[in-house]
């Protein structure tokens, strides 16, 4: 490969990285390359006709793009009594629930034994985030079957522990071990037993001797029947016109699964059983109590990771303990730990809305390494940020790279997937080949970061996407890959040297963030602030809510319950009440008719 | 969700394909389990009506596998409202998947008397040019080794009519046994003789336990139950199909749990006193399938003439009440059409109570045929035919399909069948004629639509130009013109 090959290949490698994961947005735009040189090393206005092009023509929000969002530039279609209407599908626990199921059945002892471990982690994976990437086929069953012989076997084996279990069977299979045994299998299917079930349960303990072994196969045929690892809605009782009314188990477990992630609990089984969990009212008691128990408030730091897709910490680069004197190792732990504690304390101690989650300023400096990064003093307790700190989207979780260089696509590709719900496809990469001919005169050693990413998608078929990507990164250049505060941009060498600095320009013209105007930012607390009360970053939340806690795409027949949290997070509902109204509307209540014909 | 979208058509064929899961386990143990072969075969008088008792759901679209015939599944039909139509009742539903429908077929013979249709083969009173399917299958399974106490057991209420039933098979000249009436104290002596003289069976074997076998079969049933419960989308069906076939592939790998029941000949209760006719088909039917499980009777023609629990007595009354109904085109008498389906369906459930060595329902190791004179009230149509088959042949008949053979020879269900069996093509032609039944050169006029629309599992003749039973040459032709047409079988259910 030639040199010049090898110059366009690394550009091209650069472009892809930039541009990670998307391809053409849309329709082009009618801006030419020509029309840009003009202007392109320039800053933000190389993109203005651009984005006043796509403010005709914003990008896709509904175009089926791989993040399958709904359009967050319009309010949801909502149609008087369609609530339930959509089309929901019987679901596998998510290996997330169905852990979690077998911890509330057998004790988290039992889950986490060693033995298991190894099983365990054949499980489908969840995606983190992506819903549309769950795998709703069974779960492998070979692999189910193996972990539950050897968790029975485990359990089996220590009599206290099964008799904790299965109450009065640790010798042998009594009448009262018997009902104990249907008893957990009632819990174990999230609902009492049908007369069939109850009978072909007691005749297969009967037909096998009553025996231990027996009783341990049929727990191990409760956990493998399709009614413990699928969500399954079956009651039919009650039917009006093309929905039919969820049973109070059901909704039981629609609340524990959505709110917790666990099954339902005693309490809220007692409340299905006792006619308590048919009205808005009831439902509402139960999921304020679920939403702030131990299990509903890990629940939500788990949403809080699938919303902004951030399964694991990233540590800066080592460049770091140059600049600021503290280690990269562990950092990024550290500042996951930041970011907990901060929506924590904005959700559960604040009870704070919308508008707080982007701007409250409170951080968490708990230790040096990040009272460091931070700008402030150590401190186990909230602290008051100077100002530029603000909200879930300027702490450093959010903002460290992995790199020398600030990743300004991924940054605002982040804000337009996660806090807009633009569906934003993935790089055409004969597009990124062609960009990265020429490109060779823009290397970082001497160009602004912002400078060569404005170079790089200045192309008509870059900026269809590139125009509603690029300002939101833009405006977070206050931040050094590292996750702090930055006033000039500085160029390392690969030893760690400083080459070069810039001075850092963080104001755009527009946030693109299209049916809500022209939207200026001159840093990223103006964003913050601005999205703080954007109805599309509303309405992006509503979805992102609907889709972790369903583990499914709203479909445009869930208009009316996304409007309902819409309509919370507007009117400066608290995140926790707004985590209820999510699964306590009208559509907690109704399911859809099956589609029996295949079509 | 990755569970994308598919188009109908897809669909349909994942269906298709997926409908035939639940039978793996049985085709696993079948091929290690065909000690207990057997063939019934239920003709009925008349009545295969047609619209308003066996109107099929329409919104479930075919399959096109080739020029003539399609398919969907039965799951699907069912799971439209819980049944496939009005006599086929949500009762059915266990035994879908191991049942198959072949409707729109045509007879190409040149009468349309009772004494010809019944088989299909056009036999011509008994003399004709092809043994009946009973009979050949009895030959066969005898050729195999099986040497029933009871040979070819006939099961006729109604004596007036025994004589048309005995021209309606071919049995060449063995003489063929008489009406249960006549049979049942024979029977009954048999299986005592086999039960060790008791009258209440012999003590069963101790049981090897078997727990995770028996688990096995369990949470099989558990899908089974859930899949066929008429209350998932089609997209859950296949879903949760798709985990049955994984649990099959387990289950074939998993010793089969331990059943008590291999040998055991177990008498069933006397016929009590007065018994009205359901009783009476019932008690046969619990004789017939102990005799099967005892291995004293594998081969049985029952012939299903009576209408309910009181109607249609075929010993006091006579032959006329029959006719007057058969030819009366009161079609508005589901419950009678009902009434003959549950008899069958009795069959499937006692087969299916009964098990194998392998614990696995005598059902499978056979199959119930169930057929018509007629396709429909009232007139001798030669269109519109239709053969229902329970059980998958000891494995070898793909099931849980209605199959639509696009007015094909209703020989071509009769062949599918006896090369289930494992007959040759050969052996089917015994007599020395090509194919099974007659082919008549009169044409008739073979349309299977009402406005256009195919909306009933039989075969309309409302069409006024198949009043006169005239033939269609066009159609004739092209399904008896050669040897290779009157030999082809609906070959897409054959393992």
């Amino acid at each position: 490969m030639g040199s010049k090959r090898v110059k366009q290949f690394a550009y091209g490698l650069v472009c892809a990285v930039l541009v990670a994961s998307y391809t053409h947005c849309g329709r082009p735009f009618e801006t030419t390359i020509g029309a840009n040189n003009q202007t392109s090393l320039g800053g933000v206005n190389n993109t203005s006709s651009a984005a006043d092009d796509a403010r005709s023509n914003p990008p896709s929000t509904n175009n089926g793009g791989n993040t399958g969002y709904l359009n967050t530039s319009k309010p949801f279609a909502c149609i008087s009594g369609d609530p339930g209407l959509s089309a929901k599908k019987a679901r596998r626990l998510s290996k997330y629930e169905l852990l979690n199921t077998l911890e509330d059945l057998f004790g988290s002892a039992q889950i986490s034994n060693s033995s298991l471990s190894s099983k365990i982690a054949l499980l489908k994976a969840d995606p983190i985030g992506d819903v549309d990437a769950f795998e709703n086929q069974v779960e492998s069953l070979d692999s189910l079957l193996s972990i539950y012989e050897t968790l029975t076997t485990n359990v089996f084996a220590n009599s206290t522990t099964l008799n904790s279990i299965l109450n009065g069977c640790s010798t042998s299979v009594t009448a009262s071990c018997r009902t104990a045994f249907l008893a957990f299998a009632a819990k174990a299917l999230r609902r009492p037993l049908d007369s069939t079930e109850t009978s072909s349960h007691s005749a297969f303990l009967a037909d096998n001797g009553n025996t231990k072994e027996a009783l341990r196969y049929a727990v191990i045929r409760v956990l493998m029947s399709p009614a413990f690892h699928q969500h399954l809605e079956m009651d039919e009782s009650t039917v009006v016109g093309t929905r039919i009314k969820v049973s109070p188990y059901e909704i039981a477990s629609r609340l524990a699964y959505g709110l917790t992630g666990y099954p339902p609990d005693a309490t809220l089984l007692n409340a299905a059983s006792t006619g308590q969990l048919v009205t808005l009212d009831q439902a509402q008691a139960q999921a304020q109590r679920l939403v702030t128990s131990a299990r509903g408030k890990a629940h939500f730091q788990r949403f809080m990771i699938h919303w902004f897709r951030k399964a694991t910490d990233t540590d800066p680069d080592p460049i770091v303990q140059t600049e600021l004197g503290i280690s990269p190792t562990g950092l990024g732990a550290e500042a996951a730990e930041e970011f907990r504690r901060f929506t924590d304390y904005v959700v559960y101690q604040k009870e704070g809305d919308f508008r707080s989650l982007l701007t409250d300023p409170t951080i968490f400096p708990y230790t040096t390494r990040l009272a460091t990064l931070m700008g402030t003093s150590q401190s186990t307790s909230a602290v008051q940020s100077a100002g530029a700190r603000q909200g879930i989207l300027l702490r450093p979780m959010m903002t460290i790279s992995s790199g020398k260089l600030t990743n300004i696509v991924n940054r605002g590709l982040m804000i337009r997937r996660q806090m807009l719900c633009n569906n934003i496809p993935r790089p055409n990469l004969a597009v990124i080949g062609d960009r990265s001919t020429g490109l060779a005169d823009f290397p970082h050693e001497k160009f602004a970061n912002r400078t060569v990413v404005t170079e790089i998608t200045k192309s008509t078929t870059c900026m269809s996407c590139h125009a509603s990507i690029n300002p939101m990164g833009f405006v977070m250049e206050s931040f050094d890959p590292f996750g702090g505060i930055r006033t000039k941009e500085k160029i390392w060498n690969d030893k760690g040297q400083v080459v070069n600095e810039f001075a850092i320009d963080t104001a755009i013209d527009d946030l693109n963030i299209y049916a809500e105007g022209i939207l200026p930012a001159a840093n990223p607390v103006d964003m913050v602030q601005t999205l703080s009360k954007s109805e599309t970053a509303m309405r992006c939340m509503s979805q992102q809510l609907f889709r972790y806690s369903r583990v499914r795409l709203p479909a445009e027949s869930d208009g009316c319950s996304l409007n309902t949290v819409t309509d919370a997070l507007r009117d400066g509902k608290s995140i926790k009440d707004v985590m209820i109204h999510n699964l306590v509307n009208e559509e907690l209540f109704w399911r859809n008719i099956p589609k029996k014909d295949g079509v | 969700m990755k569970y994308s979208m598919m188009n109908r058509r897809m669909f349909l064929q994942g269906a298709g394909s997926l409908l035939a899961i639940p039978f793996l386990p049985s085709l696993v143990r079948a091929q290690t389990a065909s000690t207990h072969p057997f063939f019934v075969i239920v003709p009925m008088r008349e009545c295969f009506d047609r619209y308003r008792t066996w109107s099929l759901n329409k919104s479930v679209g075919y399959t096109q596998l080739d020029t003539e015939t399609k398919e969907r599944s039965l799951l699907q039909l069912a799971s439209m409202d819980g049944r496939i139509s009005e006599i086929l009742h949500a009762g059915w539903n266990p035994y879908l998947d191991k049942m198959n429908m072949f409707t729109h077929l045509s007879m190409y013979s040149s009468s349309n008397l009772h004494s010809e249709t019944v088989m299909g083969c056009a036999d011509n009173r008994g003399s004709g040019p092809f043994f009946s399917i009973d009979y050949l299958i009895r030959n066969k399974l005898k050729a195999q080794g099986f040497n029933p106490a009871l040979d070819l057991l006939q099961i006729n209420f109604q004596s007036s009519l025994f004589s048309d039933y005995t021209r309606l098979s071919h049995w060449g000249n063995e003489k063929r046994a008489g009406s249960i009436y006549d049979n049942a104290y024979q029977l009954e002596q048999k299986i005592l003789s086999a039960a060790g003289g008791t009258g209440g069976g012999t003590t069963p074997p101790p049981a090897t336990q078997n727990f995770k076998g028996k688990m096995v079969d369990a949470v099989y049933d558990d899908y089974r139950k859930v899949i066929n419960s008429g209350k998932l989308s089609a997209e859950d069906r296949i879903r949760l199909t798709d985990a049955m076939d994984q649990w099959s592939e387990i289950q074939g790998r998993t010793p089969a749990s331990t059943v008590t029941q291999v040998g055991v000949c177990t008498m069933p209760s006397k016929l009590k006193a007065n018994a009205n006719l359901g009783e009476q088909q019932r008690h046969a039917i619990d004789l017939v399938t102990a005799a099967i499980n005892c291995g004293i009777l594998r081969v049985v023609n029952h012939g299903l003439i009576p209408l309910g629990d009181n109607v249609g007595d075929s010993r006091e009354e006579t032959e006329i009440e029959n006719h007057e109904y058969a030819h009366a085109n009161r079609t508005s008498k589901v419950e009678w059409g009902v009434w003959r389906a549950d008899v069958v369906r009795y069959y499937a459930e006692r087969l299916t109570a009964l098990k194998d060595e392998t614990g696995k329902p005598l059902l499978d190791s056979g199959m119930v045929m169930w057929t018509s004179e007629y396709p429909g009230f009232g007139l001798h149509q030669a269109h519109g035919r239709t053969v229902i088959t329970v059980g998958g042949a000891g494995g070898r008949m793909k099931t849980g399909y209605h199959v639509n053979g696009g007015n094909a020879p209703l020989s071509r269900a009769h062949i599918t069948i006896m090369k289930a069996y494992g007959l040759s093509q050969a052996e089917i032609e015994s007599k020395g004629e090509v194919g099974f039944g007659e082919y008549s050169t009169r044409p008739y006029t073979g349309d299977i639509h009402y406005n256009g629309v195919e909306w009933d599992i039989m075969a309309n003749n409302l069409n006024p130009k198949n009043a006169d039973f005239s033939f269609d040459s066009k159609g004739h032709a092209k399904f008896t013109g050669s040897d290779v047409e009157k030999r082809k079988a609906f070959t897409s259910y054959l393992k």
